[in-house]
């Protein structure tokens, strides 16, 4: 077991922090909205627990609170997250479908532009020697454990409360929930900016697991493998982005004993599940419900 | 009777064509209106201008004694005026009871909050929003079928679910949009059964196109028929029937004349 861990507590680590990033971008597809930011909001996330983490202006307050460092920078990402999410989200949910995807995308594009010509986060380099909470990175279990599971609750709640009805009817026939009342952009905005902040939290979690956060930690590859859990999971229910990320996070090391070949063979995989699968894994579960299909 | 619906000098021009030319239309509180005209005549586009979904090109709407015009389609339908499709627009992966649930919601602004967390408001509020859902459900006779997906209910049931869906606006004014298409004798005359009955019940004032001329006739306190555009006739059913300029509007020119 001890060994398990040792070998594969960074895969199951990594899992839950992609399964995380994948549920960020669940939020505004319940309104139907294929939205790519959350990786811009990861990276936003990780500098600001990057900069509070190596900033020497910070190092008073560092050593005074100590450990709850961690959820202080956890919170001013949540903050900073939803801040830009908001500013982003009023103009870009004006746009639908393949341009709001579009949209984000070059959010994403600009941020790491941005980033890597500003002094404070450190240019090309990216800021490293972030401090470290844990010892062994199975530890960082307990940040994105109890998160998931907080998330999840909330998912499940807002599921069953009048939220989740709202945001399923936008999905259903926009045009139609407007007819009945609904603030269709306003609800579209939050659906969106709770993904954005959850990316942040996530990201500024990730921060220390990886110790150094440059402008590679928000890239087009890493939105587009954001973007994969939720279509080989199932982008219709709350557990198809974990397991398209527990599926794709660990197939390459599943593989890795045929070598260079298995990217190959992760293609192929991902290739298969799209055509095969178009309602992801959980659709697969979920066939008896046929009627909804019509 | 005051008018709960006015339209002044509404027009509408997509590119060069009018679809709508300065309509002038008052629809009195109580009463059961029906709008007539051959296909294409702008029933639709005066529809969706009354409802906030199409920008007039000139001309304003008054609804409840308010100026409408420019509002959006949401605001409008919380004020109390409720629509149907023509095409029928039900939320369709969801149940029965949650289409009719989503209005309720709306007009209650549910809080994402305050739901997620279950406080004392958002738990009277679900309550109360499930058991005026049921009650419309089962009103139009979908009560059996409350927890079916909407996609998989026939044709007909999904019209009285659109209305019922209507209906939990709480509205004032309910437009019906072809409300009888495909329908046959039988069902067409529960369906006026239906909508005065509704009306009666919610104290609404209905506002309904219509092709079939004999269930127009039959329901409707005021007719007004348009025609490219335009308002060619307006008053009670019999006037109607026997007006030249509508005879030629719907059957052609008579021949023999």
């Amino acid at each position: 077991m001890e060994d398990f861990l040792a070998r594969y507590g960074f895969l199951l680590v990594t899992i839950l922090q992609q399964g995380l990033l994948g549920l960020s971008l669940y939020f505004p597809l319940m309104a139907g909205q294929l939205s790519l930011a959350s990786i811009g909001f990861y990276a936003l996330g990780g500098y600001v627990a990057a900069i509070m983490g190596t900033h020497p202006e910070l190092e008073a307050l560092r050593e005074s609170l100590g450990f709850f460092m961690y959820p202080l920078e956890w919170l001013a990402a949540l903050a900073v997250s939803t801040a830009l999410g908001l500013a982003l989200g009023y103009p870009a949910l004006r746009l639908r479908g393949i341009y709001l995807a579009l949209a984000t995308i070059a959010f994403v594009q600009i941020f790491g532009v941005v980033v890597l010509n500003l002094p404070i986060a450190g240019g090309a380099i990216g800021i490293f020697d972030i401090p470290q909470p844990f010892e062994s990175r199975l530890a960082y279990l307990w940040f994105f454990g109890p998160l998931l599971a907080l998330v999840l609750l909330f998912l499940w709640r807002m599921e069953r409360t009048g939220t989740g009805r709202l945001l399923r009817a936008i999905r259903e026939d926009e045009l139609a929930a407007r007819a009945m009342g609904v603030r269709v952009t306003a609800r579209k905005v939050q659906a969106f900016v709770i993904g954005c902040a959850l990316a942040g939290v996530v990201g500024a979690m990730s921060a220390p697991l990886l110790n150094t956060w440059n402008a590679r930690q928000g890239t087009f590859d890493a939105a587009v493998a954001c973007l994969a859990y939720v279509l080989i999971g199932g982008a219709r229910s709350k557990w198809g982005p974990l397991l398209g990320a527990a599926l794709l996070v660990s197939l390459p090391e599943l593989l890795r004993p045929l070598q260079d070949s298995r990217m190959i063979l992760n293609g192929v995989v991902l290739v298969l599940a799209c055509v095969y699968m178009p309602r992801g894994i959980v659709g697969l579960f979920a066939g008896r419900s046929a009627g909804r299909q019509a | 009777m005051s008018a709960v619906l006015a339209a002044r000098g509404l027009s509408k021009a997509f590119g060069g064509l009018m679809a709508v030319a300065e309509v002038d239309l008052e629809v009195r509180e109580g009463e059961i209106f029906g709008l007539i005209g051959p296909n294409g005549a702008g029933k639709t586009t005066l529809f969706n201008m009354f409802t906030g979904l199409t920008k007039p090109t000139r001309g304003s709407v008054r609804f409840l004694d308010r100026d409408i015009t420019g509002k959006t389609p949401d605001a409008i339908a919380r004020m109390g005026m409720a629509r149907t499709f023509q095409n029928i627009r039900l939320f369709g992966g969801m149940s029965v009871l949650d289409n009719v649930r989503v209005p309720l919601h709306a007009l209650d602004r549910a809080g994402l909050l305050r739901g997620v967390l279950g406080t004392a408001a958002s738990r009277r509020h679900e309550r109360e929003a499930l058991a005026q859902a049921r009650e419309l459900v089962e009103m139009v006779g979908l009560g059996d079928r409350a927890e079916h997906s909407a996609a998989s209910l026939p044709y007909g049931l999904r019209r009285r679910l659109e209305m019922a869906r209507a209906l939990a606006l709480g509205p004032r004014l309910l437009l019906l949009d072809e409300p009888a298409a495909g329908m046959n004798e039988a069902e067409k005359d529960e369906l006026s059964r239906f909508i005065r009955a509704m009306r009666d019940r919610f104290a609404l004032t209905v506002l309904l196109i219509e092709h079939n001329v004999p269930l127009v006739m039959g329901l409707c306190q005021t007719v007004a028929v348009l025609n490219f555009g335009q308002i060619i006739a307006k008053g009670a059913p019999r006037e109607i029937q026997n007006d030249p300029a509508v005879i030629e509007a719907y059957l052609g020119v008579a021949q023999d004349a």
